[in-house]
């Protein structure tokens, strides 16, 4: 899952991208609204966090550029503006969430998971397809019943495959949810972390899980779930 | 008795000036109507001893007095309360009214013209008379007439009547004062208290302001022109305080909106540190962020404090002559290294001998502000220059630095707290648009003032000045 944290405050802007990468989540980061909205125009996010006051172009500039753009990102204003009307101004400029600093690092992580959840049309943190359950909010995984011990890396491949269970998920897909700007990733190492996945999710005598679809990608349970 | 009450004044002196009035009205009224019904009693009284003369002879040079072609009826009565006598020049009496009885009506000093008088009538009545001398002529040719004869007649009726009349008026004069009075007194209650309605809806009106509301204003529809200044004057202070509310409220607002950012940081980077495993290098990481956040949210307290004391009149300037150049080397030395990083050089054209009357640390504190402004904002490679200029009585140090990418009429917002060009915290953590604030409450508080000017070429001027030494 890939999130933009456009925050000018270095130390904020520093500990939420390492609590975000430490949650498993591929993290793109800025310090100004020029940039910020180059980003987010340019890749495709599941949650962007976004700050009022920046440098070069304000929060809720970018917030109304985006939403002009038809940019359907779901988006979180991080702000140390307290005011009702504020909030307001914020909300009705198209953002989907709003959280006043100081704030709880766990209420932003549950928020920017509800916010994916969303993206995906989920309500319940616990996804199931076929045998294997996953809690996205705890980060676990079962098959059958049987508690799988995942890397990060493999968990948050796992967990974009699994939030589009049925469909054909290609490997620039992959690449674009699952590893950040920064990432020395090439499309081989998607290849390499699936078949990683396959050692770990599928038993023999069982059916496969993750289906490889030759020419455009992997595929996650049954088709058109 | 003092009486505080306006209503209460204006209704005393309202029902005290109407009885007054009316009372002397009524004194007038009761004069006037005595003075015409004596006049016209003594008309009469006259009329009829003028009658009486008629009757009054002479025969064998003695004074007498025809009883008996006496034709007026009230004469022959036993009881008045019409009375006469006659007398002789002598002061015998020649005739008297039948009513006197044997009784005599008293005399007055006899004059050229007829003398009127109040008198005791014979019943004890009160009377008033008529006293007339004539010379009578005895009748016949002139050769055979005797020497003309001196006879008074009195003529005296009782007075009872005008005094019932009289009373009877002191009656209805004395009621109708009252009734007046009490139908004057209820009027001016009413107006009064009409008048007053306007006032008491102002009253009404600034008890209703209250301290979270200063946006509202008095408005008293008919106001009185005597009361509409004071409530000009009341919307007048109501607006300042306002003012000066929305700047306090505003303050407030971004002193709290300043010191959660940085307590956002800290609480944030402690979070992820302690829910993420790391090694001791990286904890210790966190802890010098966590430190050097807490140690600029210390500085902006420091800052705030400090202004809070200048603002309250907590801090008293010691004015000493002080020579600029003591306090600026030291400050020029603390930031020499960041200044040569960035290739800033430093003219400094502050004369040796340059002395001022200041406080020395509170010219410290502004020249250090000035300064740490000036190499915060100066671009790379540029200029910053220290310099005096002198007007009549006044020195003032004058802080440039190049690179300033103001807008001219920013210079006025400069002083403002927490007032910076670009609102985002890139500038650097340690600037909270504080630093000039301080200056310039600084400065007044030495006597002295802050000037900021924006020059052409993008030089940014900050000109401290103070009273000569």
């Amino acid at each position: 899952m890939r999130v933009l944290v456009i925050e000018d405050y270095e130390p904020i802007r520093r500990s939420i991208v390492k609590g975000l990468t430490a949650a498993g989540m591929a993290v793109d980061q800025t310090g100004d609204g020029a940039e910020g909205l180059w980003y987010a125009r340019s890749n495709a996010y599941d949650v962007i966090i976004l700050d009022l006051m920046l440098p070069k172009m304000d929060g809720l500039s970018v917030l109304r550029k985006l939403r002009a753009d038809g940019c359907r990102h779901h988006i979180l204003i991080l702000t140390a503006r307290d005011t009702v009307e504020d909030r307001v101004r914020g909300l009705d400029a198209g953002a989907d969430d709003y959280l006043v600093k100081p704030f709880a690092f766990d209420e932003l992580l549950a928020r920017v998971r509800a916010l994916m959840r969303r993206s995906y049309g989920e309500k319940s943190p616990t996804i199931e397809v076929g045998g294997l359950r996953m809690n996205t909010s705890t980060q676990q995984v079962w098959v059958n019943d049987r508690l799988v011990d995942l890397s990060a890396r493999e968990y948050a491949l796992l967990e974009y495959l699994v939030r589009r269970a049925g469909q054909v998920v290609s490997r620039s897909d992959i690449w674009e949810h699952v590893y950040d700007f920064h990432s020395d990733t090439t499309s081989n190492v998607v290849d390499v972390y699936i078949s990683y996945l396959r050692r770990k999710l599928e038993q023999s005598g069982q059916p496969p899980l993750i289906h490889t679809v030759r020419g455009r990608g992997y595929r996650l349970g049954e088709a058109g779930k | 008795m003092r009486l505080q009450s306006l209503r209460a004044r204006l209704l005393l002196g309202l029902i005290i000036s109407t009885v007054l009035l009316q009372a002397g009205a009524s004194a007038l009224v009761f004069w006037l109507q005595r003075q015409a019904l004596y006049h016209r009693f003594d008309q009469a009284l006259f009329a009829t001893a003028r009658a009486l003369v008629h009757h009054v002879k002479v025969k064998d040079d003695q004074v007498w007095f025809d009883f008996e072609e006496l034709s007026i009826p009230e004469f022959k009565r036993i009881k008045g309360p019409d009375y006469f006598q006659v007398w002789r020049g002598d002061g015998s009496t020649v005739a008297r009214s039948l009513t006197l009885g044997a009784a005599d009506l008293a005399m007055a000093r006899p004059g050229p013209r007829p003398t009127r008088y109040n008198c005791q009538l014979p019943r004890d009545e009160p009377g008033r008379a008529v006293l007339i001398a004539t010379e009578v002529v005895p009748k016949g040719p002139p050769e055979r007439r005797g020497a003309p004869q001196t006879a008074l007649i009195a003529v005296a009726r009782e007075t009872e009547p005008i005094r019932k009349d009289l009373w009877t008026l002191a009656w209805i004069l004395a009621g109708t004062t009252t009734g007046g009075a009490v139908v004057a007194a209820t009027l001016a209650w009413l107006v009064v208290t009409r008048t007053l309605v306007p006032v008491r809806e102002l009253s009404r009106q600034i008890a209703a302001v209250e301290s979270t509301g200063l946006g509202q204003r008095i408005d008293v529809p008919r106001l009185p022109s005597e009361v509409q200044p004071v409530a000009d004057r009341l919307n007048e202070m109501l607006g300042r305080l306002a003012v000066a509310f929305e700047r306090e409220r505003a303050f407030t607002a971004d002193v709290a909106h300043e010191l959660r950012t940085p307590l956002a940081g800290i609480r944030s980077i402690a979070e992820v540190a302690a829910s993420s495993p790391q090694n001791a290098g990286e904890a210790a990481g966190e802890f010098r962020e966590i430190v050097k956040i807490a140690g600029q949210m210390q500085a902006m307290v420091e800052k705030l404090l400090m202004l809070a004391r200048l603002d309250a009149g907590q801090v008293r300037a010691v004015l000493a002559p002080v020579n600029p150049r003591s306090v600026l080397e030291p400050l020029l030395a603390e930031h020499a290294a960041r200044m040569g990083a960035r290739n800033v050089t430093v003219r400094d054209n502050v004369p040796d001998e340059t002395s001022v009357l200041a406080d020395p640390n509170l010219l410290r504190m502004a020249l250090a502000n000035v300064i740490a402004n000036a190499v915060e904002y100066v671009n790379d490679g540029g200029q910053i220059a220290l310099e005096t200029e002198q007007t009549e009585n006044r020195t003032c140090l004058v802080v440039s630095n190049t690179g300033c990418s103001l807008k001219p009429g920013d210079e006025q917002k400069v002083f403002e707290r927490f007032w910076r060009a670009d609102t985002s915290r890139t500038g650097g953590q340690s600037h909270w648009g504080l630093g000039l604030s301080l200056v310039s409450r600084a400065m007044s508080v030495m006597g002295g003032r802050a000037v900021a000017q924006i020059r052409e070429g993008g030089v940014f001027r900050v000109c401290l000045c103070l009273q000569a030494n």
